[in-house]
């Protein structure tokens, strides 16, 4: 699951790494998360509910890898 | 007779003078503080260097104080180049390349890189607080003309240089009255500013709340990454009117940030920089259909916007918003391949005649006579015209349509194609969400790469034939969960050239 989604993450800034602070970093800046929203749902088939799309998911490989499982389980 | 943007920030302090002039997340400040920070600034700046209409860096962040820089430099009789430190370190070093600063300002936190890049740096906090002088800065703005520079702002070169377009105190003016008058703005509005200060988007906010004693709310970046936030923070800071990227209101839409929470005081919506995709367009209707939508068009080097439209009924999935009709005192001239106007719905290049043209590309005289240059329909006197590069014709309405980039045209097969016809039929599919066409020269191929949930070329291919000519058939489709933006938020073609040719 994580190597998947980081598959994903690498697509929009190749310098993603597990462990780090993206939103801290300037990792994942400007429109890029709605990128990775969209491509989080085709990839896993899934629908990531638009209040989830908030920076507490979106700071670690980790927290996005919690908001996919969570995803899938609704 | 106004000759210099400094006399709407003066008016608007007399009239409004503990009003709220601009606020951030955390800090705001009034007319009246706003201009006894920024006199300070111009008064250190004009007995430090005692020169006029010379390039100061100021590096910007998304708060007041930029703003404060921005207007301190104006004060002492130069003008300001906004520049963010985010950007890769070889292109901050040529940009300082192409200006030559006079000295570059900013918060003590850039002293470090600037310092290294080998460029003198002066801290906001220590020039903000010494004393103005009023008899320097009366004496600086009595010799001030109003085609003396701005601001320059840098656009980003496709030959990978960036140019520096210089635009005169003139140009900002006639920019923020015609849109007064156009739009009705009064002190009542309250602008939400999304677009980053170096980039001229942002100008028409600055300068609109000035002219109009208005209220400008400094949106945090943060909220447009995360939009489902962004719909309280326009309803806490009551914002009125926006002026924002195409892409901005695109996130809201593909986030479908307006499920449970809608703005309540947005009267007016205003959008230019992309083709605005109708779905997206429709989505802010239905959702918040007493607000008027304006599409604005322009590049940097007219002075932010040309031309305008005010969407005025509804579009169909298959239809252009038209780029519309030009502002008051801007003439838009379309000519064809031999230089002539065009005559019925013949495409050619929008050029553009008036007061709002730059004053160039600054230490780039080459480059300034190549775009803009003289009217090719008079021989009698000297007129510049400047060159947009984008294809355009006039519907049965007489407005304009925006067709594709002069440099997106090919020739394929005998044809001459223009590539953004194919985007518009592919965008009028319905599970296309946008798209974008490359022209592979080498094997004489068009690619079509195309946004949808999910890959469906043989319904794309079965749809272009529909509407298009079979020489205008991508050979090949691409279908992406996302395609690649740029910077500013435009579609990144050379993005999708790497990953065709992968």
């Amino acid at each position: 699951m994580t190597e998947k989604v980081m598959a994903v993450l690498k697509e929009i800034n190749a310098n993603i790494k597990e462990g780090v602070n993206l939103i801290k970093e300037g990792l994942i800046d400007s429109f890029e998360v709605v990128h990775i929203v969209m491509e989080l749902e085709s990839v896993f088939d899934i629908e990531i509910d638009p209040e989830a799309v908030i920076a507490e998911n979106f700071e670690t490989v980790d927290t996005i890898v919690e908001l996919v499982k969570k995803s899938m389980e609704e | 007779m106004i000759i210099n943007v400094l006399e709407y920030l003066e008016y608007s302090y007399e009239k409004k003078t503990h009003k709220i002039v601009f606020s951030d997340e955390h800090n705001e400040i009034t007319y009246e503080e706003l201009v006894d920070k920024s006199k300070r600034i111009g008064s250190w700046i004009s007995k430090r260097y005692n020169v006029k209409n010379k390039p100061i860096a100021v590096l910007i962040d998304r708060n007041i104080e930029s703003l404060v820089m921005f207007l301190g430099v104006v004060y002492s009789g130069n003008f300001y180049v906004p520049i963010d430190m985010n950007l890769p370190n070889e292109r901050i070093k040529s940009m300082f390349c192409t200006i030559s600063p006079i000295t570059i300002i900013g918060f003590e936190s850039y002293r470090n890189p600037i310092e290294q890049l080998g460029y003198e740096f002066n801290n906001y906090s220590d020039i903000s607080k010494v004393e103005s002088d009023h008899k320097i800065l009366d004496d600086i703005r009595s010799k001030m003309i109003d085609t003396d520079p701005l601001y320059a702002i840098f656009t980003s070169g496709s030959t990978g240089v960036p140019k520096a377009v210089l635009i005169s105190h003139r140009s900002v003016i006639d920019l923020v009255e015609c849109f007064k008058e156009t739009f009705e703005f009064s002190d009542n509005d309250i602008f939400g500013n999304q677009a980053p200060f170096d980039f001229d988007v942002s100008v028409k906010d600055i300068y609109s709340t000035l002219k109009n004693s208005a209220t400008m709310q400094i949106i945090p970046k943060q909220l447009f990454v995360f939009p489902v936030k962004l719909i309280d923070y326009l309803n806490e800071r009551k914002i009125t009117t926006v002026i924002w990227a195409t892409t901005a209101l695109c996130v809201v839409a593909n986030l479908r940030a307006m499920r449970n929470q809608k703005p309540l005081y947005l009267e007016k919506i205003m959008f230019s920089g992309e083709v605005m995709p109708i779905k997206i367009l429709n989505y802010w209707k239905d959702n918040l259909p007493d607000a008027k939508y304006v599409n604005l068009y322009g590049p940097t080097e007219i002075t932010c916007n040309c031309s305008y439209y005010k969407v005025s009924r509804e579009y169909e999935l298959n239809e252009v918003l038209p780029i519309g009709i030009p502002f008051k005192n801007t003439d838009i001239i379309v000519l064809n391949e031999k230089n002539q106007p065009v005559v019925e719905e013949e495409i050619g290049e929008l050029c553009v005649r008036g007061t709002s043209l730059a004053l160039g590309y600054y230490n780039n005289t080459e480059k300034t006579q190549e775009m803009f240059c003289q009217n090719p329909l008079n021989a009698v006197y000297p007129e510049r015209i400047y060159r947009t590069g984008d294809l355009v014709k006039y519907n049965k309405m007489g407005e304009l349509i925006y067709c594709s980039r002069k440099d997106f045209q090919v020739k394929h097969m005998g044809h001459r194609i223009e590539l953004g016809e194919i985007e518009v039929a592919a965008n009028a599919i319905d599970f296309v969400e946008r798209s974008c066409c490359l022209y592979d020269e080498e094997r004489g191929k068009i690619i079509l790469f195309y946004q949808s949930e999910r890959e469906q070329n043989e319904e794309v291919l079965s749809k272009l034939s529909e509407c298009l000519p079979k020489y205008m058939i991508p050979a090949c489709f691409i279908c992406m969960k996302s395609i690649p933006l740029n910077k500013n938020a435009k579609i990144d073609r050379t993005k999708l050239k790497e990953k065709y040719i992968n």
